[in-house]
Protein backbone atom coordinates (compact mmCIF):
# COMPACT_ATOMS: atom_id res chain seq x y z
CA UNK A 1 0.00 0.00 0.00
CA UNK A 2 2.97 2.40 0.77
CA UNK A 3 4.16 1.96 -2.68
CA UNK A 4 1.46 3.91 -3.91
CA UNK A 5 0.85 7.75 -3.57
CA UNK A 6 0.09 8.69 -0.03
CA UNK A 7 -0.51 12.51 -1.24
CA UNK A 8 -4.55 11.96 -1.04
CA UNK A 9 -4.01 11.34 3.02
CA UNK A 10 -2.44 15.00 3.16
CA UNK A 11 -5.33 16.08 1.20
CA UNK A 12 -7.69 14.84 4.01
CA UNK A 13 -6.05 16.69 6.81
CA UNK A 14 -8.00 19.52 8.62
CA UNK A 15 -7.30 22.79 7.19
CA UNK A 16 -5.30 24.16 10.12
CA UNK A 17 -2.72 21.23 9.39
CA UNK A 18 -2.49 21.74 5.53
CA UNK A 19 -2.15 25.42 5.57
CA UNK A 20 0.53 24.74 8.31
CA UNK A 21 1.96 22.37 6.52
CA UNK A 22 2.05 24.66 3.49
CA UNK A 23 3.94 27.83 5.29
CA UNK A 24 6.56 25.67 7.25
CA UNK A 25 7.21 22.41 5.07
CA UNK A 26 8.85 19.47 7.32
CA UNK A 27 11.62 19.65 4.50
CA UNK A 28 13.20 22.31 6.39
CA UNK A 29 15.27 21.72 9.65
CA UNK A 30 13.98 24.28 12.14
CA UNK A 31 15.65 25.74 14.40
CA UNK A 32 15.25 24.69 18.36
CA UNK A 33 16.75 28.03 19.43
CA UNK A 34 15.66 31.87 18.35
CA UNK A 35 17.21 32.88 15.33
CA UNK A 36 16.61 35.86 12.35
CA UNK A 37 13.53 36.48 11.30
CA UNK A 38 15.20 36.24 7.46
CA UNK A 39 16.75 32.78 8.56
CA UNK A 40 15.05 29.84 6.59
CA UNK A 41 15.00 27.60 9.74
CA UNK A 42 13.22 29.89 11.87
CA UNK A 43 10.75 28.59 13.98
CA UNK A 44 7.63 29.92 13.84
CA UNK A 45 6.82 28.82 17.63
CA UNK A 46 9.63 30.81 19.44
CA UNK A 47 10.32 34.30 19.30
CA UNK A 48 12.66 35.55 16.40
CA UNK A 49 15.11 38.71 15.91
CA UNK A 50 14.58 41.43 13.29
CA UNK A 51 18.11 42.76 12.03
CA UNK A 52 17.46 45.87 10.97
CA UNK A 53 15.63 47.04 14.34
CA UNK A 54 17.41 44.88 16.63
CA UNK A 55 14.10 43.61 17.82
CA UNK A 56 12.34 40.63 18.56
CA UNK A 57 9.35 39.69 17.22
CA UNK A 58 6.67 37.83 18.64
CA UNK A 59 6.37 34.03 17.81
CA UNK A 60 4.35 33.65 14.71
CA UNK A 61 2.68 30.83 15.99
CA UNK A 62 1.25 31.92 19.91
CA UNK A 63 1.50 28.84 23.00
CA UNK A 64 -2.04 27.94 22.36
CA UNK A 65 -2.16 27.90 18.64
CA UNK A 66 0.66 25.65 18.88
CA UNK A 67 -0.68 23.78 21.39
CA UNK A 68 -4.20 23.37 19.46
CA UNK A 69 -1.74 22.61 16.51
CA UNK A 70 0.06 19.70 18.16
CA UNK A 71 -2.71 18.26 19.57
CA UNK A 72 -4.54 18.04 16.02
CA UNK A 73 -1.15 16.56 14.65
CA UNK A 74 -1.06 14.26 17.78
CA UNK A 75 -4.61 12.79 16.25
CA UNK A 76 -2.88 11.98 12.85
CA UNK A 77 0.41 11.04 14.19
CA UNK A 78 2.48 13.88 12.73
CA UNK A 79 3.54 15.67 15.54
CA UNK A 80 6.98 14.82 15.06
CA UNK A 81 7.13 17.09 11.38
CA UNK A 82 6.08 20.17 13.86
CA UNK A 83 8.84 22.62 14.18
CA UNK A 84 10.70 21.95 17.85
CA UNK A 85 9.11 23.51 21.17
CA UNK A 86 10.05 23.44 24.61
CA UNK A 87 6.58 22.68 25.68
CA UNK A 88 5.28 19.30 26.61
CA UNK A 89 2.41 17.09 25.78
CA UNK A 90 0.22 14.49 27.53
CA UNK A 91 2.79 11.21 28.40
CA UNK A 92 6.16 13.07 27.91
CA UNK A 93 4.68 16.31 29.89
CA UNK A 94 3.37 13.79 32.71
CA UNK A 95 7.15 12.03 32.90
CA UNK A 96 8.73 14.84 33.21
CA UNK A 97 6.36 16.90 35.20
CA UNK A 98 8.29 18.79 37.99
CA UNK A 99 6.73 18.50 41.09
CA UNK A 100 6.21 21.51 43.65
CA UNK A 101 9.08 21.46 46.60
CA UNK A 102 5.91 21.21 48.94
CA UNK A 103 4.00 18.51 46.87
CA UNK A 104 7.21 16.49 47.13
CA UNK A 105 8.28 17.28 51.01
CA UNK A 106 5.09 18.62 52.69
CA UNK A 107 6.17 21.12 55.61
CA UNK A 108 3.33 19.20 58.00
CA UNK A 109 1.92 20.86 60.78
CA UNK A 110 4.27 22.18 64.07
CA UNK A 111 3.45 18.95 66.25
CA UNK A 112 3.70 16.68 63.53
CA UNK A 113 6.99 18.21 62.51
CA UNK A 114 8.05 17.72 66.60
CA UNK A 115 6.63 14.61 67.45
CA UNK A 116 9.85 12.37 66.64
CA UNK A 117 12.05 14.62 68.99
CA UNK A 118 9.24 14.56 71.52
CA UNK A 119 8.55 10.18 71.02
CA UNK A 120 12.48 10.17 71.63
CA UNK A 121 12.90 11.81 74.97
CA UNK A 122 9.86 10.24 76.26
CA UNK A 123 11.30 7.10 75.35
CA UNK A 124 14.31 8.15 77.72
CA UNK A 125 12.43 9.49 80.41
CA UNK A 126 10.75 6.27 80.46
CA UNK A 127 13.92 4.39 80.62
CA UNK A 128 15.43 6.13 83.27
CA UNK A 129 12.14 6.74 85.02
CA UNK A 130 13.55 4.88 89.07
CA UNK A 131 16.24 7.20 88.52
CA UNK A 132 14.44 10.35 87.75
CA UNK A 133 12.17 9.42 90.88
CA UNK A 134 15.00 8.48 93.16
CA UNK A 135 16.43 11.50 92.16
CA UNK A 136 13.67 13.44 92.74
CA UNK A 137 12.68 12.18 96.13
CA UNK A 138 15.80 11.41 98.08
CA UNK A 139 17.49 8.69 100.29
CA UNK A 140 14.54 8.12 102.29
CA UNK A 141 12.36 6.87 99.38
CA UNK A 142 15.07 4.95 98.47
CA UNK A 143 15.42 2.89 101.82
CA UNK A 144 12.02 2.55 101.70
CA UNK A 145 11.54 1.19 98.39
CA UNK A 146 14.19 -1.18 98.79
CA UNK A 147 12.96 -2.09 102.77
CA UNK A 148 9.46 -2.87 100.17
CA UNK A 149 11.28 -5.10 98.11
CA UNK A 150 13.28 -7.00 100.55
CA UNK A 151 9.53 -7.68 102.30
CA UNK A 152 8.16 -9.12 99.00
CA UNK A 153 11.24 -11.15 98.50
CA UNK A 154 11.06 -14.90 99.90
CA UNK A 155 14.16 -15.83 101.95
CA UNK A 156 15.21 -19.31 103.87
CA UNK A 157 15.45 -17.27 107.02
CA UNK B 1 -23.46 90.03 23.88
CA UNK B 2 -20.51 88.20 22.77
CA UNK B 3 -20.19 84.39 23.13
CA UNK B 4 -18.25 81.59 22.44
CA UNK B 5 -20.96 79.09 21.88
CA UNK B 6 -19.63 77.85 18.58
CA UNK B 7 -16.54 77.12 20.14
CA UNK B 8 -17.43 74.77 23.50
CA UNK B 9 -20.50 74.22 24.94
CA UNK B 10 -18.79 75.24 28.69
CA UNK B 11 -22.11 76.81 30.67
CA UNK B 12 -24.77 76.47 28.32
CA UNK B 13 -27.22 74.56 30.07
CA UNK B 14 -26.86 77.84 32.88
CA UNK B 15 -27.48 80.06 29.66
CA UNK B 16 -30.55 77.57 28.94
CA UNK B 17 -31.85 78.18 31.91
CA UNK B 18 -31.48 82.03 31.62
CA UNK B 19 -32.82 82.12 28.61
CA UNK B 20 -36.08 79.92 29.43
CA UNK B 21 -39.06 82.33 30.03
CA UNK B 22 -40.41 81.05 33.18
CA UNK B 23 -37.23 79.51 34.72
CA UNK B 24 -36.28 81.07 38.60
CA UNK B 25 -32.96 82.20 37.08
CA UNK B 26 -34.62 84.26 34.48
CA UNK B 27 -36.70 85.61 36.81
CA UNK B 28 -34.34 86.24 39.55
CA UNK B 29 -32.74 87.99 36.52
CA UNK B 30 -35.18 90.18 35.36
CA UNK B 31 -35.79 91.50 38.95
CA UNK B 32 -32.39 92.53 39.46
CA UNK B 33 -32.34 94.12 36.58
CA UNK B 34 -35.11 96.57 37.41
CA UNK B 35 -33.20 97.10 40.67
CA UNK B 36 -30.09 97.73 39.21
CA UNK B 37 -31.15 99.46 35.91
CA UNK B 38 -31.23 103.43 36.14
CA UNK B 39 -34.52 104.89 35.41
CA UNK B 40 -33.68 106.19 31.98
CA UNK B 41 -32.82 103.07 30.96
CA UNK B 42 -35.49 100.84 32.37
CA UNK B 43 -37.84 100.12 30.04
CA UNK B 44 -41.69 100.65 30.70
CA UNK B 45 -43.04 97.87 28.98
CA UNK B 46 -41.64 94.09 28.95
CA UNK B 47 -39.61 93.32 26.42
CA UNK B 48 -40.48 90.68 23.83
CA UNK B 49 -38.99 87.48 23.03
CA UNK B 50 -37.73 87.14 19.20
CA UNK B 51 -40.09 85.44 18.30
CA UNK B 52 -43.01 87.38 19.51
CA UNK B 53 -41.75 90.57 17.84
CA UNK B 54 -44.47 91.99 15.90
CA UNK B 55 -43.03 91.82 11.92
CA UNK B 56 -45.76 92.50 9.74
CA UNK B 57 -48.50 95.35 9.31
CA UNK B 58 -50.78 92.83 10.35
CA UNK B 59 -49.41 92.21 13.29
CA UNK B 60 -48.74 96.18 13.85
CA UNK B 61 -52.16 97.29 13.13
CA UNK B 62 -51.44 100.90 13.53
CA UNK B 63 -48.19 102.71 11.65
CA UNK B 64 -46.47 105.67 12.37
CA UNK B 65 -48.82 108.44 11.76
CA UNK B 66 -51.87 107.15 12.74
CA UNK B 67 -54.25 108.69 15.09
CA UNK B 68 -54.90 106.95 18.26
CA UNK B 69 -56.96 107.06 21.45
CA UNK B 70 -55.65 106.21 24.56
CA UNK B 71 -58.32 103.98 26.42
CA UNK B 72 -56.80 102.84 29.74
CA UNK B 73 -54.42 104.64 32.08
CA UNK B 74 -54.02 107.93 33.31
CA UNK B 75 -53.82 109.50 29.92
CA UNK B 76 -57.24 107.85 29.28
CA UNK B 77 -58.99 109.68 26.24
CA UNK B 78 -55.91 111.54 24.80
CA UNK B 79 -55.76 111.29 20.98
CA UNK B 80 -52.35 111.31 20.08
CA UNK B 81 -50.12 110.31 16.96
CA UNK B 82 -47.73 107.21 16.47
CA UNK B 83 -44.11 108.82 15.76
CA UNK B 84 -42.72 105.34 15.79
CA UNK B 85 -42.55 101.75 16.66
CA UNK B 86 -40.86 100.36 19.87
CA UNK B 87 -39.94 96.84 18.44
CA UNK B 88 -38.20 95.24 21.40
CA UNK B 89 -41.46 95.69 23.48
CA UNK B 90 -44.30 95.68 20.69
CA UNK B 91 -45.32 99.04 21.81
CA UNK B 92 -46.42 102.14 20.49
CA UNK B 93 -44.44 105.63 20.60
CA UNK B 94 -46.86 108.93 20.85
CA UNK B 95 -46.33 112.06 20.61
CA UNK B 96 -46.14 114.85 23.17
CA UNK B 97 -50.20 114.43 24.00
CA UNK B 98 -49.14 110.79 25.05
CA UNK B 99 -48.01 109.41 28.28
CA UNK B 100 -43.97 110.24 29.31
CA UNK B 101 -41.86 109.65 31.99
CA UNK B 102 -39.40 112.15 33.67
CA UNK B 103 -36.49 111.06 34.61
CA UNK B 104 -32.87 112.14 35.48
CA UNK B 105 -30.07 111.43 32.82
CA UNK B 106 -26.74 111.65 34.01
CA UNK B 107 -24.45 114.19 32.25
CA UNK B 108 -22.42 111.78 29.66
CA UNK B 109 -25.53 111.40 28.04
CA UNK B 110 -26.66 115.09 28.30
CA UNK B 111 -27.77 115.70 24.48
CA UNK B 112 -26.91 119.55 22.95
CA UNK B 113 -28.81 121.92 24.14
CA UNK B 114 -30.06 120.19 27.09
CA UNK B 115 -30.07 122.08 30.76
CA UNK B 116 -31.53 119.90 32.88
CA UNK B 117 -30.96 116.25 34.66
CA UNK B 118 -34.66 115.84 34.42
CA UNK B 119 -35.51 114.88 31.32
CA UNK B 120 -39.08 113.79 29.89
CA UNK B 121 -39.35 110.41 27.39
CA UNK B 122 -41.99 108.94 25.87
CA UNK B 123 -43.33 105.80 26.95
CA UNK B 124 -44.36 103.00 24.71
CA UNK B 125 -47.79 102.12 24.84
CA UNK B 126 -49.33 98.65 24.11
CA UNK B 127 -51.67 97.87 21.07
CA UNK B 128 -54.31 96.87 24.22
CA UNK B 129 -54.02 100.60 25.59
CA UNK B 130 -54.88 102.52 22.19
CA UNK B 131 -57.30 102.42 19.79
CA UNK B 132 -57.15 103.75 16.40
CA UNK B 133 -59.17 107.23 15.76
CA UNK B 134 -60.70 107.47 11.86
CA UNK B 135 -62.48 110.50 9.93
CA UNK B 136 -65.45 108.23 8.47
CA UNK B 137 -68.27 109.32 6.56
CA UNK B 138 -70.84 110.16 8.63
CA UNK B 139 -74.51 108.39 7.54
CA UNK B 140 -76.76 110.92 8.81
CA UNK B 141 -75.04 114.12 7.01
CA UNK B 142 -73.30 112.87 3.63
CA UNK B 143 -70.49 114.20 3.16
CA UNK B 144 -69.31 115.58 5.92
CA UNK B 145 -66.62 113.47 8.14
CA UNK B 146 -66.97 112.10 11.53
CA UNK B 147 -64.08 111.38 13.88
CA UNK B 148 -64.54 108.45 15.63
CA UNK B 149 -62.73 105.84 17.67
CA UNK B 150 -62.90 102.78 16.00
CA UNK B 151 -63.66 99.44 17.98
CA UNK B 152 -61.57 97.09 16.21
CA UNK B 153 -59.91 96.80 12.40
CA UNK B 154 -59.76 93.96 10.11
CA UNK B 155 -58.02 93.38 6.96
CA UNK B 156 -59.70 92.62 3.80
CA UNK B 157 -58.13 91.98 0.07
CA UNK B 158 -54.71 94.02 -0.77
CA UNK B 159 -53.70 96.55 -2.97
CA UNK B 160 -50.99 98.31 -4.18
CA UNK B 161 -49.89 101.11 -1.85
CA UNK B 162 -47.23 103.56 -3.85
CA UNK B 163 -45.98 105.04 -0.59
CA UNK B 164 -45.64 102.23 0.94
CA UNK B 165 -44.43 101.12 -2.38
CA UNK B 166 -45.52 97.70 -1.44
CA UNK B 167 -48.37 95.45 -1.12
CA UNK B 168 -50.90 96.34 1.98
CA UNK B 169 -54.07 95.17 3.10
CA UNK B 170 -57.37 97.41 3.08
CA UNK B 171 -58.01 98.31 6.56
CA UNK B 172 -61.76 98.05 7.57
CA UNK B 173 -63.43 98.52 10.63
CA UNK B 174 -64.65 95.64 12.04
CA UNK B 175 -67.62 93.96 10.49
CA UNK B 176 -67.93 96.65 8.29
CA UNK B 177 -66.74 95.88 5.28
CA UNK B 178 -67.16 99.25 3.20
CA UNK B 179 -65.87 101.39 5.91
CA UNK B 180 -61.81 101.66 4.99
CA UNK B 181 -59.95 103.12 7.19
CA UNK B 182 -56.86 104.35 4.73
CA UNK B 183 -53.53 103.60 5.94
CA UNK B 184 -51.58 106.70 6.83
CA UNK B 185 -48.56 108.62 4.48
CA UNK B 186 -45.08 107.55 5.63
CA UNK B 187 -42.75 110.03 6.38
CA UNK B 188 -41.06 111.01 3.11
CA UNK B 189 -37.64 109.93 3.13
CA UNK B 190 -35.44 111.58 0.33
CA UNK B 191 -33.26 109.66 -2.56
CA UNK B 192 -29.76 108.68 -1.51
CA UNK B 193 -27.35 110.13 -3.62
CA UNK B 194 -27.06 106.86 -5.38
CA UNK B 195 -30.80 106.15 -6.53
CA UNK B 196 -31.87 105.54 -9.61
CA UNK B 197 -35.05 107.85 -10.33
CA UNK B 198 -38.14 105.13 -10.52
CA UNK B 199 -38.98 106.88 -14.33
CA UNK B 200 -35.56 105.91 -15.89
CA UNK B 201 -35.68 102.45 -14.06
CA UNK B 202 -39.15 101.98 -15.79
CA UNK B 203 -37.87 103.26 -18.81
CA UNK B 204 -37.84 100.38 -21.42
CA UNK B 205 -34.81 100.01 -23.52
CA UNK B 206 -35.01 96.53 -25.16
CA UNK B 207 -38.01 95.43 -27.69
CA UNK B 208 -38.38 91.80 -28.63
CA UNK B 209 -37.96 92.06 -32.56
CA UNK B 210 -38.72 88.14 -33.37
CA UNK B 211 -39.29 84.94 -31.10
CA UNK B 212 -37.38 82.83 -33.36
CA UNK B 213 -34.03 84.89 -33.86
CA UNK B 214 -32.15 85.38 -30.83
CA UNK B 215 -31.38 88.70 -30.21
CA UNK B 216 -27.86 88.04 -28.95
CA UNK B 217 -25.65 87.35 -32.22
CA UNK B 218 -23.87 83.87 -31.81
CA UNK B 219 -20.88 85.76 -32.06
CA UNK B 220 -21.45 87.87 -29.61
CA UNK B 221 -22.32 84.92 -27.15
CA UNK B 222 -18.91 84.27 -25.99
CA UNK B 223 -18.72 87.49 -24.35
CA UNK B 224 -21.29 86.59 -22.17
CA UNK B 225 -21.00 83.52 -21.45
CA UNK B 226 -17.47 82.40 -20.68
CA UNK B 227 -17.36 78.55 -22.59
CA UNK B 228 -14.34 78.10 -21.18
CA UNK B 229 -15.95 78.66 -17.35
CA UNK B 230 -15.16 75.72 -14.76
CA UNK B 231 -18.38 75.62 -14.04
CA UNK B 232 -19.60 74.86 -17.66
CA UNK B 233 -16.24 72.65 -18.30
CA UNK B 234 -17.76 69.56 -16.10
CA UNK B 235 -14.27 68.30 -15.99
CA UNK B 236 -11.32 69.27 -13.39
CA UNK B 237 -7.86 70.20 -14.46
CA UNK B 238 -4.53 68.57 -13.01
CA UNK B 239 -4.06 72.00 -10.91
CA UNK B 240 -7.48 72.13 -9.61
CA UNK B 241 -7.30 68.34 -8.65
CA UNK B 242 -3.94 69.46 -6.80
CA UNK B 243 -5.78 71.87 -5.07
CA UNK B 244 -8.45 69.99 -3.75
CA UNK B 245 -6.73 66.68 -2.97
CA UNK B 246 -4.39 66.91 0.38
CA UNK B 247 -0.49 66.04 -0.58
CA UNK B 248 0.78 63.13 1.06
CA UNK B 249 2.73 63.15 4.17
CA UNK B 250 6.58 62.34 3.37
CA UNK B 251 7.35 59.10 4.41
CA UNK B 252 9.49 58.62 7.86
CA UNK B 253 12.83 57.32 8.22
CA UNK B 254 11.92 54.52 10.26
CA UNK B 255 8.28 53.37 7.75
CA UNK B 256 11.15 53.86 4.38
CA UNK B 257 13.50 51.20 6.60
CA UNK B 258 10.18 48.86 7.13
CA UNK B 259 9.22 49.18 3.78
CA UNK B 260 12.87 48.47 2.60
CA UNK B 261 12.67 45.05 4.54
CA UNK B 262 9.18 44.10 3.87
CA UNK B 263 10.88 43.79 0.36
CA UNK B 264 13.95 42.35 0.97
CA UNK B 265 11.97 39.92 2.63
CA UNK B 266 9.30 39.14 -0.06
CA UNK B 267 12.49 38.56 -2.00
CA UNK B 268 14.29 35.79 0.13
CA UNK B 269 13.16 32.38 -0.93
CA UNK B 270 10.43 30.45 -0.14
CA UNK B 271 9.93 27.38 1.46
CA UNK B 272 7.95 25.19 -0.10
CA UNK B 273 6.09 22.20 0.44
CA UNK B 274 6.86 19.66 -2.14
CA UNK B 275 5.44 16.37 -3.27
CA UNK B 276 7.66 14.20 -1.21
CA UNK B 277 6.73 15.90 1.76
CA UNK B 278 3.07 15.84 0.93
CA UNK B 279 4.17 11.89 0.33
CA UNK B 280 6.33 11.74 4.20
CA UNK B 281 2.93 13.06 5.74
CA UNK B 282 0.33 10.92 4.04
CA UNK B 283 2.38 7.98 4.86
CA UNK B 284 2.30 9.29 8.36
CA UNK B 285 -1.02 8.97 8.57
CA UNK B 286 -1.69 6.25 6.80
CA UNK B 287 0.31 4.12 9.29
CA UNK B 288 -0.78 5.94 12.75
CA UNK B 289 -4.34 4.70 11.42
CA UNK B 290 -3.53 1.20 10.44
CA UNK B 291 -1.56 0.71 13.67
CA UNK B 292 -4.43 2.35 15.57
CA UNK B 293 -6.80 -0.19 13.13
CA UNK B 294 -4.60 -3.05 14.49
CA UNK B 295 -5.02 -2.35 17.64
CA UNK B 296 -8.89 -2.51 18.20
Amino acid sequence: MSGASMKHYFELLPVQLKNFFKKYPPNVKYSDKPTLITAMDANPFLPNKNPATGKYHEPKYSLRRMSDLYKLAYSYGIQDLLPPSKKLFFEEKYENKKFMKGVLMPKGHKHERLLEGKVAKMEEAIKNADKYILEAKGSKYKRRLEKKQNQNTRSWF
Amino acid sequence: MSSYKHLSKAGARFLEQVQAKNSNIAKQFAKYEGLTMPEFLKPSLPRVEESEKYKSVKQWKYMPGDRVVIVNGKFKGNVCAITQHDVHTNGYILDENGPTNTVPVPKQFWQQGQNSHMVSFPVPVSQADIKLVADLDDPETPGVAKTVAVRDIEFKGSYYDSDYKKIMPYRVVVGENNMVVPWPKPEFKPDGALATRSEIARQQTFWVESVVKNPVPEAALSTIRNPKSKYRRGTLTTKEISRLVAPKMPLTEAKKRYIEQRKELAALPKRKLTDEDQELIGDKVYQHFKKSFELQ
